[in-house]
């Protein structure tokens, strides 16, 4: 019995310790987060548009790698999903 | 040398393992092919469970010299990594390397509930002093309900060697069953209500916070807890490779080649150490059944300390992710998810419930140190006779 009555002691302060050090970690994080905010890094400037429109070449390269993307999140097999055209923005 | 063919099939024979064959070895075996059953066919936690049982199977085979007591022995070099606390640590360093703790920076207060999900490691104790256990081992056995293997090694190793076979065995397997634990005790603790909640987007931090978190928490917890300097220590020190951005090989190395190396040695020590005479008995049971408890006390820990908060807040906080407070990182934060996501589809938990599964291991890891500075060699007392036989040791000329 007197056993138990020290385990159970011994919990009550364990786990007090453990609240006492995470809270200290908190409130150090809190300070950290204050005094160093996130600032946002600035956008880069838009480039002008030069790329060309993508080429045939291009197109043949891009419509597999889409169809294949397409079907895997479809669950279905390639031959049923079709790529007619791509638009680009 | 003169050999007849009989004296010399009686000689080979004499050498073979099947003279030495006890029940115990062949109970050993048994147990030994489970667990790589578990792991290969089942894929309970494999990187893990297929090494250990690999380990007992070579540990039962008997005159092979695998098991982690036979001197000179390869496994029983794998073992002194264990025993001299080389490497648990080590595997934390991977750890470090491989944990993001941005979810924990934007949304500090889930540290609370890694430090609530330590009530199962408490609750266990009691239950384990109930069954007879010491103070000691029963906190050995405590800590399987901190969701954290290398943990529980780590102190198993210091206050319960004895025990460190099983505590492993189970801590591992009960890691490897938290998609099957926990989900129930979510469910029952929780309202369709509260597992609905959609938390607020986490706010971005900046990198500098990143690279001074590690540093802090290294500082502030290992001057409170001095025992618990090489496990955060190594996890600090991975997490600070990968924040500081100048040293990519390193935390490179760590997260893959280091850790997967240093996981195969620690698994196959422990694996060495399942041998009959310290595994099949009635604490082994008794350890089992208690590591499950301990688990299933810190998932309603967790969740229960979210339901306060979630009052407290103001139904800000989803009771879900406590449960991902009992470290097991990153898989306790995907049931979190998932018991979510069974609710309502559009509700993203994971990244919120991130932040307590690394608080988690953090807690553990504190949870350990205190019972080190109760019941572990690390007082003052120690360290002063460290230092006497250090001054006393001849200096190099």
């Amino acid at each position: 019995m007197n056993e138990i009555y020290t385990s159970i002691t011994v919990s009550i302060i364990a786990i007090s310790v453990i609240f006492l050090v995470l809270t200290v970690l908190i409130f150090t994080i809190k300070l950290l987060v204050h005094f160093v905010p996130y600032v946002a890094p600035p956008k880069p400037a838009p480039k002008p548009q030069t790329a060309a429109p993508a080429t045939a070449t291009e197109e043949d390269e891009h419509i597999p790698a889409i169809v294949a993307a397409m079907a895997s999140y479809l669950s279905q097999s390639p031959e049923k999903v079709q790529v007619v055209s791509i638009q680009p923005r | 040398m003169d050999l007849s063919f009989a004296s010399a099939a009686a000689k080979i024979l004499e050498t073979t393992g099947f003279t030495a064959m006890t029940p115990g070895h062949g109970v050993m075996l048994i147990v030994s092919c489970v667990l790589l059953y578990l792991a290969i066919w089942k894929k309970f936690e494999p990187l893990l469970l297929l090494p250990i049982g690999f380990g007992c199977l070579l540990a039962n085979l008997p005159m092979s010299m695998m098991t982690s007591t036979d001197a000179g022995g390869l496994l029983n070099f794998f073992y002194q990594g264990v025993k001299h606390e080389v490497l648990p640590p080590l595997i934390f360093l991977g750890v470090g390397a491989l944990t993001d703790f941005g979810p924990l920076l934007a949304n500090p207060t889930t540290l609370l509930l890694g430090a609530a999900a330590q009530i199962g490691v408490y609750t266990t104790l009691i239950g384990a002093v109930a069954l007879g256990f010491t103070l000691q081992e029963a906190s050995a056995i405590g800590i399987i309900g901190g969701a954290d293997g290398p943990t529980s090694i780590f102190l198993a190793t210091k206050l319960a060697p004895h025990l460190l076979a099983p505590i492993a065995v189970a801590a591992y397997s009960y890691m490897s069953l938290v998609p099957l634990i926990q989900p129930p005790i979510m469910r029952f603790l929780t309202t369709h209500e509260e597992r609905t909640i959609k938390m607020e987007q986490l706010q971005p931090i900046s990198q500098t916070v990143k690279i001074l978190f590690p540093i802090v928490v290294t500082i502030i917890c290992c001057l409170m807890l001095p025992g618990v300097a090489p496990l955060l220590g190594m996890l600090m020190l991975g997490n600070l490779f990968r924040e500081s951005g100048v040293t990519a090989r390193l935390h490179e190395t760590a997260e893959t080649h280091l850790i997967n190396i240093v996981t195969i040695l620690l698994a196959l020590a422990v694996g060495s150490s399942m041998t009959a005479d310290s595994f099949l008995k009635l604490e082994t049971i008794k350890i089992i059944v208690l590591g499950l408890l301990a688990f299933s006390f810190a998932t309603a820990g967790g969740v229960m300390f979210g339901k306060i908060m979630c009052k407290l807040t103001g139904g800000k906080v989803n009771p879900l992710i406590g449960s991902a407070g009992v470290s097991a990182v990153p898989m306790a934060a995907r049931v979190s998810q998932k018991v979510g996501a069974e609710e309502d589809h559009t509700n993203f938990l994971l990244m919120h419930a991130m932040g307590p599964n690394v608080a988690g291991v953090i807690g553990s890891a504190v949870a350990a140190g205190v019972f080190l500075s109760l019941f572990g060699d690390a007082g003052p007392e120690t360290h002063a006779a460290i230092q006497s036989a250090a001054q006393s040791l001849p200096l190099p000329k």
